[in-house]
């Protein structure tokens, strides 16, 4: 696997906090009381981890100038696409 | 602005942001010191992640404190109205149930991992037993938190376990009974259970760990169990301050394991069992959780029933008096796993015992195991698994040998067999890996065939039978393949079945 320009890991890093932020004004929209919400909640929650991973990821191998990996990122952005469809559809 | 202005300006405001931090609360300072960078692995960070898992369990558990009420005619309904007029009150539950077995299963892991590394030997001898002390601390929270919903599972369960308490010696009994039992009757007993999990195991825990974290700091991350190779001084060896690099990757690998426990959480979400009653619990086959399964399967075998009782016990404190004695009784200089056959078959029977054993329990709840069949399962497990781990270090031996007998290469093609080398030891494992499932699913298909002649054949055991045996059958082919590999250095395999391959085309 190839690794990431600076300039590329740097957007992807920006994205990620976008839409950990994009999660987190969702997740304030749930209504608790529902227990379908709870199930939202659990997924938009583990969206804003997993997006919160990545996003260290990317700062940490960046500082250690050992080139961001395309592979973790590809993986967790499947991740994150499943888990935003389905928190967001319920 | 450029583009690499542009990530440079953001760059250095991330460094800002992070150096504002740092001249305030002091976090470079070498408080924690720096790690070596091949402890960047999750395996190096197995019992931080057991940490994780219980700061997980403490936020959720004091947001539960709130609305339980620890008497025996209010458990019940107090942890049903958490479930059902509480905000995400299910959600809270199931995730602190998660976040338990998951910390027991890290704990074990951890151990294991710790074991088969030889963390335990010199200087880290107390952290090992003051980890070991930890595990007991863990298990402990899982046997006083069980009792607190005091539904019927709950209730019979946690009986099983302090009904073993009268074959115990008197003092020793006394004592215990004072601890778990308090005043008596249904009501002390929950009281007890609820202090013991929400004050005195939390802080004996934070106690032990704060010991251990003293004990990381003075002695550092364990080295690995080759030695710290050229390599390793060079690239992987290099050292990573705590702040904000290392703790950044704890950070990540926290986040990832809250985002796993969340979906288990949304994918099995917990059902409350009924409340006890005397009438519900005549009716309910008593069984301890999953992680008491082991030894509650050995308390079952014919052999320690009644009179035996306090032999089986005595035989399981035996063992978690060996495992915390270990650093005294395994006293070798070597950390090398090839240098180590005995204790790490040791290590892989031991593994196997209590997964069979745990399996096996969960099979054949409240059933009486009778001696030969205990022999016959057990006997074999262990049999095996020792055969096996043995085989796999002839193997390695051998393939030693040969490289050790092989002309030295010269300086430019050292890469190669230093690649070499290491795709074997990566081949290796996995043919370790394979026969290892392979004698589970051996292990599965005796426990499915016993069960199947002594109490008739069902859907359920045919399925179990049928899984098995495929899992034996691409054990046994990965085992062939993974051998063939190994012997491409060596080329007798592989010759003869060029020659097998000549012979027939021809």
């Amino acid at each position: 696997m190839t690794k990431l320009s600076d300039a590329v890991a740097l957007r992807a890093f920006a994205l990620f906090i976008l839409l950990g932020l994009v999660s987190v004004v969702c997740l304030w929209t749930l209504n608790p009381v529902q227990s379908q919400a709870q199930t939202a909640f659990a997924l938009l929650l583990s969206v804003d981890l997993v997006v919160f991973a990545m996003a260290s990821y990317v700062y940490r191998v960046s500082k250690w100038k050992e080139g961001v990996s395309r592979l973790p990122l590809l993986g967790g952005c499947i991740i994150l696409l499943i888990l935003l469809i389905v928190g967001l559809t319920l | 602005m450029s583009e690499s202005e542009r990530s440079g300006q953001a760059t250095g405001l991330v460094e800002r942001l992070v150096g504002w931090f740092d001249s305030r609360l002091g976090l470079s300072h070498e408080l924690l010191r720096p790690v070596p960078r091949y402890s960047i692995n999750p395996f190096y960070w197995l019992g931080a992640l057991a940490v994780v898992a219980f700061v997980i369990q403490g936020i959720t558990g004091s947001i539960m404190l709130l609305y339980y009420v620890p008497t025996p005619a209010t458990a019940y309904a107090s942890t049903l109205s958490i479930f059902q007029s509480v905000n995400y009150g299910q959600f809270l539950e199931t995730i602190h149930l998660y976040t338990a077995y998951a910390m027991i299963m890290l704990a074990f892991m951890h151990m294991m991992r710790g074991y088969f590394v030889s963390v335990h030997k010199k200087p880290r001898e107390i952290m090992w037993i003051t980890g070991m002390l930890m595990g007991f601390v863990t298990l402990g929270f899982g046997f006083t938190g069980y009792l607190l919903p005091w539904s019927v599972v709950s209730y019979s369960a946690t009986n099983v376990g302090t009904s073993m308490i009268s074959v115990l010696p008197p003092p020793v009994a006394s004592f215990i009974n004072f601890l778990v039992k308090g005043t008596g009757g249904d009501s002390g007993e929950l009281l007890r259970f609820f202090d013991l999990h929400v004050v005195v195991l939390p802080a004996v825990l934070l106690v032990l760990l704060g010991v251990k974290m003293y004990m990381l700091e003075a002695h550092g991350v364990s080295e690995p169990t080759t030695g710290v190779t050229p390599d390793l001084q060079t690239r992987r060896g290099r050292t990573i301050p705590f702040f904000p690099d290392v703790s950044f990757y704890l950070l990540e690998l926290a986040a990832l394991f809250g985002a796993a426990m969340l979906l288990v959480s949304v994918l099995f979400p917990l059902n409350l069992p009924p409340a006890y009653s005397p009438a519900a619990a005549s009716q309910y086959v008593a069984q301890p959780d999953w992680y008491f399964l082991w030894v509650y399967q050995i308390l079952k075998i014919s052999a320690f029933e009644k009179a035996g009782l306090s032999w089986a016990l005595s035989f399981t404190a035996l063992i978690f008096v060996i495992l915390v004695l270990l650093p005294f009784i395994d006293r070798g200089e070597t950390k090398r796993i090839s240098k180590r056959p005995i204790y790490v078959t040791l290590g892989f029977v031991f593994a196997a015992e209590v997964i069979v054993l745990a399996i096996w329990g969960h099979l054949t709840p409240g059933q009486v195991i009778p001696n030969s069949q205990a022999i016959l399962v057990l006997g074999g497990t262990a049999l095996m698994v020792s055969l096996i781990s043995l085989t796999a270090y002839g193997v390695l031996r051998g393939k030693r040998q040969e490289s050790t007998q092989m002309p030295k290469v010269s300086s430019p093609s050292q890469p190669r067999a230093s690649s070499a080398h290491t795709a074997s030891v990566w081949v290796s494992g996995m043919f370790v890996v394979v026969l290892g499932v392979g004698t589970l699913s051996i292990g599965s298909s005796i426990n499915s065939l016993v069960l199947m002649t002594t109490f008739g054949s069902t859907d359920t055991q045919m399925a179990v039978l049928a899984f098995s045996l495929v899992v034996l059958a691409v054990s046994v082919a990965g085992a062939c393949f993974l051998l063939y590999r190994l012997d491409l250095g060596r080329g007798r395999i592989k010759r003869r079945v060029r020659a097998f391959e000549v012979g027939w085309k021809e």
